[in-house]
């Protein structure tokens, strides 16, 4: 049993991913607006897509069930 | 007659443990998000097999980019306080778990309304009929495909959140919260692709009415 | 009067009432509220848009009524409810029309409702039948005609999708020493929910039928005046949610419920076929789903996904339009991988028991296990080879067509299995192997037509012709229908504890083999002749009159012989005569148990010791019980 914890530290791999996140998508409406590169905003999705599924559904829990936050 | 043998003892001598059916529920989650994801993909497909002309190959209809921009902010922000929820659960931080549910829930509900007042202008008119041929389609199936998941979703949260009001939930066994999370982030993930989608990429073509 | 009280308050009849009432009360209160608004609610036999609404929420009403969701919602209010074993003080039997979480009820329930769908979809297809055994048009009209085929396709699908579930439940958890699935209840839930889907998909009978066929391609589909259609679209898609389920189910279970010693290669060959089916069922399901999704929104709520754009005006402007093709992509991406998720665990049942009945090792094991996935990965890449006559560019239609011709090497690495596992066999001819045989020789018949029809240049000539219908059939046969009734008498005595008769298994064998045979091979040559499929009549001046005439009576033979099964089947019911736990002498884990099986399957854990199909060997064993081995 842990006790409630004080500092935002447990907090800092979920900021930093939703940091990433807002840059991402702010760079991506830029992109739309200026460059029109399909490709280069479907590789921008897919990148966001990793970050999703690594940092906020855990997808490795799935091979490593044991690994906690 | 009876294919089952009649048997008195109901008591399965294999039954799974706890974190035994953990995993299989993990598992069973993600094979949901693939089995979706499916979904989502003949959507984005379709998008792309109908938005197109002879003169621009891929296309767009003209819509508004700052509230679709903002809106997708709003559901980014709930997915960051989905992921501060399930932290501060296994940390058993409780206050911090009840007040990022209730907040993700209520982003969530911002976006919902978003999309069916602004987007579909529900509120102010819309820029997109139902009947505006392969536009309005295809705008209209995929945020309402979407929409729908994000109304189980916000539906998801407030159970977890209620149960987890009367302390249902520990540090250790939350299944409930991180399949709530599993799944709220599934409809997160996408919109990052619907996004894009529907109103960034491609020629944009004006609409007129 | 007891009797009837079980029945009456059993989860069948209460779902039935509940969807009903759902159902007239959400149609009417739709009505009322569309005709408030202004909307004229009189065209068509029924309201559309209201009529998909109730459908719907209809499927819900029978849900709860039935009491599917009775444990979710103790769930929602923060409970932890334990499943519920057992018939809950009623007679064993009511456990069948009761929501019960077991998988050997599940499979059984599965099992029967496939063979009264089989019934009926059999019926419908001697009617017209009956009617092409002559040139001209006897006793049925166009409309008719078209509603019965229609709907012989989808009966038969929904009949095929319950009795794969029914094998896939019934032998899936016990052949890898699991007690039940991962997730009982949710498999509980893919049984009932395709009850409802049922009654809305036959609805569609009794609202004016419909006429596009068991595909309902846009733009006749968006069109068409028959209002069945939504009713058939909405069954099909609710149906959908039984597949999805139970396929994420029977994945689950496999990776995460094999008993110890049971590496992947160690399983059951069943089992693979089975979970490669189930791969596909729980993924690709989707992308019919909203084929069927994109034609009831484009009938009820005018969203235009298949019209193609005809103002100049918005030509100009560069405003896309919709595309009937789409339709057809999506539908094909699922409808074809389809049928190998109807076949797979048929081909499954072939390699599982020819080794038991020729006491030999199965030839190549993991070979047949990879071809399974073999098959489902390359059968989810050829769907366009269905539309090499709808107007795609040749540039598409030549990789499907050499996708398509793959998929002959996963099938025949089965084909040489089979033989090579016959050869120099010790071999018994019981029902089950008779009909092992029969599958063989049938699929064998389908698998060679397959590539002609795979080839655009042949396919131009033959698509939409008689010899797709014969094709098609003899695949559907052997990979399916003979497999299925293989598995219902080899697994009978381990299901219900007593024996059936030989001597009308064989009847049934050698009526229905070669009935199949003249009826498949016939079709073909038709089709070949020039019989259009999907047409009420034909001229006699095409010279065929003699051959419809002998597929009808092949059909018939067909259908009593399948008659003859079920009075063969249920008379044993009654016999006094116990079956022996291990009829066929096999090595498979579900014959360790007493027969019928125990509500558990096993008393305990059982543990693999070694390989599964060494027939004929000294000194080997597959399975213990786990306190036995020792370790």
């Amino acid at each position: 049993m842990s006790e409630p914890t004080k500092s935002g530290s447990i907090y800092r791999r979920g900021n930093t991913a939703a940091f990433w996140l807002v840059v991402i998508t702010v760079i991506e409406l830029i992109l739309a607006l200026t460059f029109e590169s399909a490709i280069l905003l479907i590789l921008l999705s897919i990148g966001k897509a990793g970050i999703i599924l690594q940092v906020f559904m855990n997808i490795s829990r799935l091979w490593n069930p044991e690994e906690h936050h | 007659m009876s294919a089952v043998a009649h048997d008195h003892d109901h008591h399965n001598p294999m039954e799974p443990t706890r974190s035994e059916q953990v995993k299989m529920n993990r598992l069973g989650l993600w094979v949901f998000c693939l089995s979706e994801s499916f979904l989502f993909f003949a959507l984005l497909g379709t998008r792309f097999y109908l938005w197109r002309n002879p003169v621009d190959g891929i296309i767009r209809p003209d819509l508004a980019q700052i509230p679709a921009f903002i809106f997708t902010g709003v559901l980014l922000a709930s997915s960051y306080f989905m992921n501060r929820a399930e932290v501060a659960i296994s940390k058993d931080d409780r206050t911090t778990f009840n007040y990022s549910m209730l907040l993700t829930a209520a982003l969530g509900l911002v976006f919902l309304f978003g999309v069916v007042l602004v987007e579909w202008g529900l509120a102010t008119g819309p820029e997109l009929l139902l009947g505006d041929g392969a536009f309005g389609a295809v705008f209209y199936a995929m945020t309402g495909m979407h929409a729908l998941h994000v109304i189980m979703g916000i539906a998801l949260i407030l159970i977890v959140w209620n149960n987890g009001r009367k302390g249902l939930y520990t540090a250790e066994d939350h299944w409930a919260v991180e399949a709530c999370a599993i799944f709220w982030h599934y409809v997160d993930l996408v919109w990052v692709f619907f996004y894009p989608a529907l109103y960034l990429i491609g020629t944009a073509i004006e609409l007129h009415h | 009067m007891r009797t009837l009280y079980y029945i009456v308050t059993s989860a069948l009849v209460r779902g039935l009432i509940g969807q009903g009432i759902t159902a007239f009360v959400v149609y009417q209160g739709m009505v009322s509220l569309r005709n408030a608004l202004g909307y004229d609610t009189t065209q068509g036999v029924y309201d559309e848009p209201s009529g998909v609404m109730a459908a719907l929420i209809s499927v819900i009403g029978f849900l709860l009524a039935a009491g599917v969701f009775t444990d979710w919602l103790k769930w929602i209010g923060g409970e932890d409810p334990p499943l519920k074993h057992g018939a809950q003080g009623r007679p064993e039997w009511t456990r069948y029309i009761n929501v019960d979480v077991n998988h050997k009820v599940i499979g059984i329930q599965y099992g029967i409702a496939s063979m009264v769908i089989l019934l009926l979809g059999g019926l419908l297809a001697i009617i017209f039948r009956l009617e092409l055994a002559m040139p001209g048009l006897q006793f049925l009209d166009g409309d008719a005609y078209n509603t019965l085929f229609s709907a012989h396709g989808i009966i038969m699908i929904v009949s095929i999708f319950s009795g794969i579930a029914a094998m896939i439940n019934y032998l899936g958890p016990v052949m890898i020493g699991a007690s039940d699935m991962s997730f009982p209840r949710l498999n509980a839930f893919s049984y009932w929910v395709s009850i409802p889907a049922a009654t809305v998909l036959l609805s569609a009978l009794v609202v004016g039928g419909w006429d596009t066929g068991w595909v309902a391609y846009p733009t006749h589909s968006t069109t068409t005046t028959m209002l069945g259609v939504q009713m058939f679209l909405l069954g099909f898609y609710i149906n959908g949610f039984s597949s999805i389920a139970s396929g994420l189910n029977m994945v689950v279970t496999t990776v995460y419920m094999r008993a110890k010693g049971m590496s992947y290669f160690r399983m059951p060959i069943f089992v693979w076929a089975a979970v490669s089916a189930s791969i596909l069922q729980a993924t690709i399901t989707q992308t019919v789903g909203l084929a069927l999704t994109m034609v009831v929104a484009q009938r009820a709520l005018g969203l235009e996904f298949f019209t193609p754009v005809t103002d100049p005006a918005l030509i100009e402007l560069g405003f896309p339009g919709g595309d009937p093709t789409l339709y057809q992509h999506l539908f094909w991406f699922y409808s074809h991988p389809a049928v190998y998720v109807w076949i797979l665990p048929g081909l499954g049942v072939i390699s599982e028991l020819l080794p038991v009945f020729t006491r030999k090792p199965l030839f190549g094991y993991k070979w047949i296990a990879l071809s399974s996935v073999g098959i489902a990965l390359v059968g989810s890449i050829v769907w366009a080879h269905h539309m090499f006559t709808s107007g795609m560019p040749v540039t598409w239609k030549i990789p499907f067509m050499i996708s398509t011709l793959f998929v002959a090497i996963p099938t025949g690495v089965k084909f040489f299995s089979w033989v090579a596992t016959i050869w120099e066999g010790k071999m018994r001819f019981d029902t089950p192997m008779l009909f092992v045989l029969g599958a063989i020789s049938v699929f064998l018949l389908g698998g060679l037509s397959g590539p002609i029809l795979g080839t655009i240049a042949t396919d131009m000539h033959l698509h939409d012709s008689y010899f797709v219908v014969g094709h098609f059939h003899a695949t559907i046969f052997g990979g399916f229908v003979f497999p299925f009734f293989a598995a219902i008498y080899y697994w009978w005595p381990k299901a219900t504890g007593k024996m059936y008769s030989e001597a009308l298994g064989k009847l049934h064998f050698w009526i229905m083999v070669p009935g199949f045979w003249v009826m498949s091979l016939t079709q073909m040559r038709t089709g070949v002749l020039g019989m259009r499929r999907r047409i009420a009549d034909y001229g006699p001046d095409l010279g065929i009159a003699d051959e419809q005439a002998l597929i009808t009576v092949a059909t018939l033979a067909i259908g009593w012989s399948i008659l003859i099964m079920l009075y063969n089947l249920i008379v044993s019911l009654r016999s006094q005569e116990e079956a022996v736990p291990n009829p066929w002498g096999s090595r498979s884990p579900e014959f360790m148990s007493p027969s019928p099986l125990p509500e558990f399957n096993f008393d305990g854990p059982i543990q693999v010791i070694g390989e599964p199909y060494d027939y004929g060997l000294d000194d080997s064993t597959y399975v213990v019980p786990a306190s036995a081995a020792g370790d």
